[in-house]
């Protein structure tokens, strides 16, 4: 059989849709930057060999990586991605991984997993139900889902295993500087997957000053992305939350004061294909209905203050500080332009380049957790 | 004296084969156009108006989430009869002038000053009132504002009657009375049907100081083997069945349950809450009365049993939006909007009849397959 690394680097045109590229060396530094040097050194096969595995550990110690022998992971419906990440997480450790999918979402699981080299496939078990005895099996818990379906599994898991909950969250977007390429990148990042994974841009801030223009370029790429790449039909209840948001927003804006312009709507003719939403600044973070349906909000609500334009026509001066609303909810934040050093501390495990919501690179701290440390565990042994 | 509009509305109600749904239906949303501002200004946004407006079927429906922002109260108050419109607007549709209310300023007169403090209700007080929702989507209370409780009223018991719903000599309500909950449109129904239908001695409101007491329940039961009605939220009747012992109810007794499982995470099907109400009460599901209501509304459905289309009564119509959410035309909304669009999902049978399959689940706003409960912090 082949050592991991090298099957997983073989067989990572299966993965790459999901995680992206990677090759073996690339896997390899993976491990080195989780587990240090040793680790790798010693796996010069790619294989984990824990036994093996006693790295210095400061003065008098030594410490061995203990990976879990098996990882249970339950997958939530939205996207794929979830699914692909964590199994190639889970194969990298060298675990057999069980995958509890959703019950009726992502019909091609299965085919794809069956698509896999056999020495990967080997390590994979897949069910629709969970199987009772498969809680007694895991020796770490990777859970995507509500908040209610992390609660559930963090009671069944035993407290002393790992566990790594990814529950809501959603991405926003800071835009000091709005142009017709913002609008585009943005409409990239809404338009890809149609917002259904937590990685998706729900809001985007930018000086109150230029939203109104910024919506009809907005509205320009969205109508754009929608002629090259359709976001397609849904079902009733999902168009109906589009179709009953709209209303609500429309009311308020017909209903708002001569000169006023704290509620806008831009919508597609005839149907629900993209929906762009202006909103007052709330003490909330405002979440979309989907589907292609995003939030304005003015910059300055995050930062009461301060002016981002001052004076017009020169760049934007940075605020001393940002009050971001729920920040525990964020997954990611993207920037335009591009400059992180531009703002205060930001509250969020992901900062990016707008356009880029969608593609987190293949080493990416998902929610600000060190995905393949934070499964294992260690044993410190003491030198005489 | 009673304005016109509010005349023929009421003799509708009372005689609803003496007059035209569609004709009542199209002064109302004329007049409601013209007197309240909310809705005049998002009538005009979608580019309606009265005046092009000649089916029923095409009155705009305002979204019940327009009702969850107090800054724009969905509410006038019609003129004493005889007093000349002050609009400025142009007339339009077939509202006579008499009809026109003041909409002079772009807000109508009476919305300025509304602050209706929720009079105890029940006890046949018709007096103003505002309701509040339960605020299960957003956690934002919507508002109902009453000028008067009369209209109300004589929806409620008109359709009680015409409807056929039971009347047996006795009801019990689980909930407070409406003196303690004035902001609760269901429990002044429920003083409302108590004061009319109910109002003896052994009728009760069981909950008191949040707490369901059926105590008084069983011992009017033990004294007195008459049916009964028993009236209370889907919630209470769960709370019921995982708290007390069966509680036959004498034969000929009929219970009203409504509201779903508002704020709880609770699920349970509809077919297995009958199921384990009718082995509580000992009663055949067909005994089981279901309320379509909301605090949105003035008028309400019923059914009875399982897999039954829920019955309007005349004032009120249904349709549906493109997506299949039920849009009610309720006459009875006479100070507010008649035209709401909810988002519950239902099949039309026709204009009376619907079967209704539920609340929307994407009604919660969501993030990468998660609700807006979730969401909150």
């Amino acid at each position: 059989m082949k050592p991991p690394i090298d099957s997983l680097a073989q067989a990572a045109s299966h993965f790459a849709p999901w995680t992206g590229e990677f090759d073996a060396e690339t896997l390899r530094h993976w491990l080195h930057l989780e587990f240090g040097p040793h680790a790798v050194g010693e796996m010069p096969f790619g294989y984990f060999q824990p036994a093996d595995l006693l790295q210095p550990y400061g003065p008098q110690t030594r410490t061995r990586l203990i990976p879990p022998q098996t990882i249970l992971h339950i997958i939530s419906g939205n996207t794929p991605h979830a699914l692909w990440q964590t199994l190639l997480r889970g194969l990298l450790l060298g675990a057999h991984n069980l995958l509890k999918l959703p019950s009726q979402a992502l019909p091609d699981i299965e085919k794809k997993i069956a698509a896999l080299p056999a020495e990967l496939r080997a390590k994979i078990t897949t069910a629709r139900e969970l199987p009772t005895d498969w809680l007694a099996r895991a020796e770490a818990f990777v859970v995507f889902g509500s908040d209610a379906t992390i609660r559930h599994f963090r009671e069944l898991a035993p407290p002393h295993l790992p566990f790594l909950a990814h529950g809501p969250k959603l991405g926003i977007a800071l835009i000091s500087e709005p142009d017709p390429e913002a609008a585009r990148l943005a409409a990239r990042d809404i338009a890809t997957f149609n917002q259904q994974g937590c990685l998706s841009l729900h809001t985007l801030y930018l000086p109150a000053a230029e939203i109104s223009s910024f919506g009809d370029e907005l509205a320009r790429a969205l109508a754009a992305r929608e002629e090259c790449d359709p976001r397609g039909p849904l079902d009733p209840s999902a168009d109906g939350a589009i179709a009953t948001w709209r209303e609500e927003i429309r009311f308020l804006a017909a209903n708002q004061a001569a000169g006023q312009s704290d509620y806008q709507l831009w919508e597609s003719p005839g149907d629900t294909a993209w929906t762009i939403i202006r909103l007052p600044g709330q003490d909330e973070l405002p979440v979309s209905t989907l589907n292609r349906s995003v939030i304005l909000q003015p910059l300055e609500a995050l930062s009461p203050d301060h002016s981002f334009r001052n004076p017009p026509c020169e760049r934007p001066t940075p605020p001393a500080r940002l009050r971001i609303p729920s920040p525990q909810l964020l997954s990611g934040i993207a920037l335009y332009p591009y400059e992180p050093e531009f703002w205060p501390a930001l509250p969020s495990p992901r900062l990016f380049p707008l356009g880029q919501a969608q593609t987190p690179p293949l080493l990416w701290h998902h929610d600000g957790i060190a995905p393949l440390a934070s499964l294992v565990r260690y044993q410190d042994q003491f030198i005489l | 004296m009673p304005h016109p509009l509010q005349n023929d509305l009421y003799r509708f109600i009372a005689d609803p084969a003496g007059g035209s749904f569609e004709a009542l239906a199209l002064r109302l949303f004329a007049w409601q156009y013209e007197n309240i501002a909310p809705y005049h200004h998002y009538v005009r946004a979608l580019g309606r108006n009265p005046a092009d407006t000649t089916r029923w079927q095409d009155i705009p429906a305002l979204p019940t989430n327009a009702f969850k922002h107090p800054h724009l109260p969905i509410c006038s108050v019609l003129p004493p009869s005889g007093r000349r419109a002050e609009s400025e607007r142009a007339t339009s549709g077939s509202v006579s002038k008499e009809e026109h209310g003041e909409l002079a300023s772009g807000r109508p007169a009476g919305v300025q000053a509304l602050h209706f403090a929720g009079q105890a209700s029940g006890r046949g007080l018709a007096g103003q009132a505002t309701f509040h929702t339960s605020g299960t989507t957003t956690g934002q209370h919507g508002q109902h504002h009453f000028p008067e409780t009369g209209t109300y009223q004589r929806s409620i018991l008109a359709a009680w009657q015409q409807l056929r719903l039971p009347t047996p000599p006795r009801a019990f309500f689980l909930s407070p009375p409406p003196a303690e909950k004035p902001h609760s449109s269901l429990i002044h129904m429920f003083g409302v049907l108590n004061h009319a239908h109910f109002g003896g001695s052994d009728s009760a409101f069981l909950q008191k100081a949040d707490l369901l007491d059926t105590s008084t329940l069983r011992q009017a039961l033990a004294h007195d083997a008459s049916p009964i009605l028993l009236a209370g939220t889907a919630l209470a009747f769960l709370h019921l069945l995982k708290t007390t012992d069966p509680l036959p109810l004498p034969p000929g007794s009929r219970l009203l349950e409504t509201g779903g499982y508002k704020n709880s995470r609770r699920e349970l099907s509809k077919k297995e809450l009958y199921a384990r109400l009718s082995r509580h009460f000992e009663l055949p599901t067909g005994a089981l009365i279901n309320e379509y209501s909301m605090t949105e509304l003035s008028s309400q459905a019923y059914t009875h049993g399982l897999g039954q289309a829920h019955r309007l009564p005349p004032w009120c119509r249904a349709r549906l939006t493109a997506q299949g959410h039920l849009i009610l035309h309720d006459l009875a909304n006479l100070h507010s909007c008649a035209a709401i669009r909810t988002q519950d999902f239902a099949t039309l049978i026709d204009d009376h009849h619907f079967l209704l399959h539920g609340r929307d689940p994407a009604a919660l706003p969501r993030g990468c397959s998660l609700t807006a409960e979730d969401l909150r912090p």
